[in-house]
């Protein structure tokens, strides 16, 4: 069963070309979405493996803040994606483990090893 | 007598004749004939002639009658001769024998020229001699008497005309009081008419009583004729009417005496009082009020002269009315007012009255009051003014309260010219130095300092000033916190007073003492808690200030701190807006610069692409580079748009389709295809956003339109179209149109699922935008992408 992944990018195109490389990896893009709310309620709908989350996106919530809130409901991994990731991030966002921070534009292969990567963690410590 | 008579005398005739001589008559012996056959010494003298030729002629020509020489003939021969009395008597005597008796007539006698004119009483007796019979003929001359007895009628008369038409009732009495005479006022007064009153005795006619004890007064004529002199009439009489009413009136009466001195009855004159009474009564009441009124009243004469001074006037002026009567008005006149008397006593004299015309008097003490005067004229019954009648009110309080309310318009007045003031003016030094200079005439005070507390420091600097000199300024320009009043107040943020200064042991009132001030009041400049300053005001000539001045310091004093503070606030404000347009203006140039670059990195990918395309060998893959090539000329286009235009974020769709179309169409068209584009574009102002996106899908539709809709075959049918609308629907919304006359979407296309790029590109797009996608599409008619999105 392929694994399922969310987008959450306001960038139409952006979203497109994630989905066609994950479509490409052999990952089922089970929703996009363009706003922190819409994303919240498409990770209830499609109960997705993976989310790969634009860190500025529409809205009243910005990307950390959804991220926030998925992860206080479950364990999710995310990939934080921005076009300009601030020193000190990471300690921001106050998530311990299960994510990411990738810079746009991001290379190709080491989406795909970070992807990869958090699939696997998540199959060994068996969180689901 | 009658004993001598009997007794003969030898010389009777002798004494006879000489008694027919001198009886003072004209005795004369005439005949029938009217001759004079013998006439006396008294007819000889009336005659004027010797009695000799008087004898043998008639008694006309004898004493000279003007009628005996009207005819040749004498005496009874003129043309009225058959009229002499005379004549006729001495005729009639003889015809009858009856002897006539005391026959008055008159004759001239003497010169015709000349005449004079006697009156005589004529008597005639026949006696008979005894050889013939004569006419015995006596002329008494009554001329004297005539002439007395006419003046007499004459005075009478005057007399009696003059009582009737007196204003007075007169009543004469004889020696018995009883009525002779009474004239009409008389009669009117009494009730009584002459006839019925007549010798009727004079108390029933003329009934008198005291007014106040009602008991009968005695006769006046009673007295008069006791005491043979005048007897005048006691106080308050009432005359009792005949019809039992009453008339209050004033009397006299007189004894009327004959020639000799022998009293021969009472005159008594009276007269009705009512409107006297009547008047005295007012004058009374005139006077009582005159003298209770609390103004004085005044009356003077034209020369200024006082005639009466009531009490109001000693009240108000401190003088007595024996101080004051008689004397010139000036002492009254403060000096320089010496012009106003002459002026009111000119007008008065003309006849005018002056209402209200206030100036000031001087009192006893030698202080001035003000005073309000009322001037009347005071004229006699014909008009003509004797002097003038002066009302003067004390309007001292009157005058207090409108100084009052003068001063107290006055302090408004200088507060809403010092509220205008520090709206309207810029500069806080100038702020100040107007109004404080203002307040200070108005407080009488001659000097001010107005210090600001630098910012951030613990000093004072000197903003404005008055009322010491420059050098003196320079030496205070600056001070610290705590030195002289001014420090400690803008310290302390407390106002500090400093009266009787020369004897203030407070060394920090120093500096004042040196510059004479005596009374100092300085006042902190707060403004919302927070002290700016100080402002104080000084004054030379006295040691203290009142509470009113202080009070008013302090408004104006707040009333500058919230000025400063307002401007030293706009200063701010204004500062801060400067740098921010600076910022703004700043930020836009590097906004422009970046989009001009971002443009022109556009442009340098697409040639790169470009170049490379041109290596590509396989026609499919050069075709999709192609189109890359459009799609980032789309985007670059907008950057174009957006730095071009006066707004840097927004512009109009209308502008940027219609280019974008252009060079689309246009690099198709390079291909030789014949299709027309149809353009129905309104303005739509967007961000670059929307613009973004929505260019892309423009450029994505028609290139699909151009690509896919006129497949050869079908082409050459039909006039190829390709139609872009964009037109605003409602206030919010735009919709935007890409539609083709082509052959249509194959069926079942689902643009969700689309698996061509460009349709995943223009359904994400539209996603994106919030946008709705309508496709409408059959088979050889054509497609319309129909795109509604939010402006924002």
């Amino acid at each position: 069963m392929k694994n399922k992944i969310l987008i959450v990018e306001d960038e139409a195109l952006g979203a497109l070309g994630l989905s066609d490389l994950f479509d490409k990896w052999g990952y089922e893009v089970c929703g996009s979405a363009y706003s922190g709310a819409r994303a919240i309620w498409l990770d209830e709908e499609c109960r997705p493996d993976l989310i790969t989350m634009d860190v500025r996106i529409k809205g009243e919530i910005d990307g950390i803040e959804t991220a926030r809130r998925i992860r206080a409901k479950k364990f999710v991994p995310i990939i934080f994606l921005s076009g300009y990731l601030r020193e000190g991030v990471k300690e921001e966002v106050g998530i311990p483990d299960g994510v990411e921070f990738l810079n746009k534009p991001v290379n190709e292969e080491i989406l795909r090893e970070t992807v990869e990567k958090l699939l696997n963690n998540t199959k060994h410590t068996g969180q689901a | 007598m009658s004993k001598a008579g009997r007794k003969p005398r030898k010389n009777t005739r002798l004494e006879l004749e000489a008694m027919l001589e001198n009886v003072p008559m004209a005795v004369l012996l005439v005949d029938s004939g009217t001759n004079i056959r013998k006439a006396n010494a008294t007819a000889s003298a009336l005659a004027k002639r010797a009695w000799q030729e008087t004898t043998g002629h008639r008694h006309g020509d004898a004493f000279k009658c003007i009628h005996s020489k009207d005819a040749s003939g004498g005496c009874g021969f003129g043309p009225v001769c058959g009229g002499c009395i005379v004549r006729n008597a001495i005729l009639e005597t003889f015809r009858t024998g009856i002897n006539q008796r005391q026959i008055e007539t008159r004759g001239w006698f003497g010169n015709k020229e000349d005449p004079e004119e006697l009156i005589f009483l004529v008597s005639t007796s026949l006696i008979h001699f005894p050889d013939e019979t004569l006419c015995l003929v006596y002329m008494e001359d009554i001329t004297a008497r005539k002439l007395a007895e006419a003046h007499l009628i004459a005075k009478e008369q005057r007399w009696a005309t003059t009582l009737e038409s007196i204003g007075d009732a007169v009543i004469a009495t004889d020696t018995e009081s009883r009525i002779t005479f009474m004239n009409a006022m008389a009669e009117e007064l009494t009730g009584w008419s002459l006839g019925t009153a007549e010798a009727k005795p004079v108390t029933v006619v003329f009934n008198i009583i005291n007014e106040h004890t009602r008991a009968v007064v005695e006769s006046p004529i009673k007295k008069a004729l006791e005491k043979s002199m005048v007897v005048g009439l006691a106080n308050h009489t009432i005359l009792i009417r005949k019809d039992g009413t009453e008339v209050p009136i004033d009397d006299s009466s007189a004894p009327i005496r004959d020639h000799d001195g022998r009293i021969i009855g009472v005159v008594l004159v009276f007269r009705n009082i009512t409107e006297r009474r009547q008047a005295e009564a007012l004058r009374g009441r005139l006077a009582a009020l005159v003298e209770s009124a609390d103004d004085a009243i005044i009356s003077k004469d034209l020369n200024g002269i006082i005639q009466s001074w009531n009490a109001g006037a000693e009240k108000l002026f401190g003088y007595s009315a024996s101080e004051a009567v008689g004397r010139d008005i000036s002492f009254l006149i403060p000096p320089g007012h010496g012009d106003e008397v002459h002026e009111i006593i000119r007008r008065i004299s003309m006849g005018e009255h002056i209402d209200h015309f206030e100036s000031l008097r001087m009192r006893k003490n030698g202080t001035a009051v003000p005073v309000s005067l009322t001037f009347s004229p005071i004229t006699d019954k014909n008009g003509k003014v004797l002097g003038v009648s002066k009302i003067a009110h004390n309007i001292t309080e009157r005058k207090r309260a409108e100084s009052a309310i003068k001063r107290e318009k006055e302090k408004l007045g200088l507060l809403a010219e010092t509220a205008r003031m520090l709206l309207s003016v810029d500069m806080p030094k100038k702020i100040v130095q107007g109004l404080a200079g203002k307040v200070m005439r108005y407080l009488n005070c001659h000097t001010f300092f107005n210090y600001l507390i630098e910012d951030g420091s613990q000093r004072i600097r000197l903003n404005a000033y008055y009322g010491i000199t420059g050098a003196a300024a320079k030496e205070i320009e600056c001070l610290d916190f705590g030195i002289t009043v001014s420090g400690c107040v803008a310290r302390d943020g407390c106002r500090i007073i400093a009266e009787d200064i020369p004897n203030n042991p407070d060394e920090r009132t120093e500096l004042l003492r040196s510059l004479g001030i005596q009374a100092y009041a300085c006042h902190p400049l707060v403004y919302h808690g927070k002290t700016i300053g100080t402002l104080s005001f000084g004054a030379r000539d006295r040691a203290y200030f009142t509470q009113e001045e202080i009070g008013l310091m302090s408004t104006v004093t707040d009333q500058v701190a919230t000025a400063i503070a307002r401007k030293q606030a706009e200063d701010a404000l204004k500062e801060s807006n400067q740098k921010l347009k600076t910022a703004l203006a700043e930020k836009e140039m590097l906004l422009k610069e970046v989009y001009h670059r971002t443009k022109n990195n556009m442009h340098v990918i697409t040639n790169l692409i470009g170049l490379q395309a041109r290596s590509i060998n396989d026609k499919g893959a050069a075709a999709k580079t192609h189109e890359l090539q459009s799609r980032i000329q789309a985007m670059a286009l907008v950057h174009e748009k957006l730095y071009k235009s006066g707004d840097l974020s927004m512009l109009d769709l209308k502008d940027y389709i219609t280019d974008l179309v252009k060079a689309l169409t246009g690099s198709f068209l390079q291909g030789g295809r014949n299709i027309a584009i149809d353009l129905a574009v309104e303005n739509a102002v967007v961000s670059i956003d929307a613009a973004i996106p929505c260019g892309l899908i423009i450029n994505e539709l028609i290139s699909n339109s151009m690509k896919y809709a006129f497949p050869a075959a079908f082409a050459d049918n039909i006039a190829g179209k390709i139609s872009v609308g964009l037109r605003s629907v409602g206030d919010a919304q735009i919709e935007l149109t890409v539609a083709d006359n082509g052959i249509g979407l194959p069926e079942g296309t689902d643009l969700r699922k689309a698996s061509s790029l460009g349709l995943k590109i223009v359904y994400n797009l539209a996603m994106q935008l919030m946008g709705e996608v309508d496709i409408r599409s059959a088979p050889g008619r054509g497609t319309a992408f129909i795109i509604t999105f939010e402006k924002e």
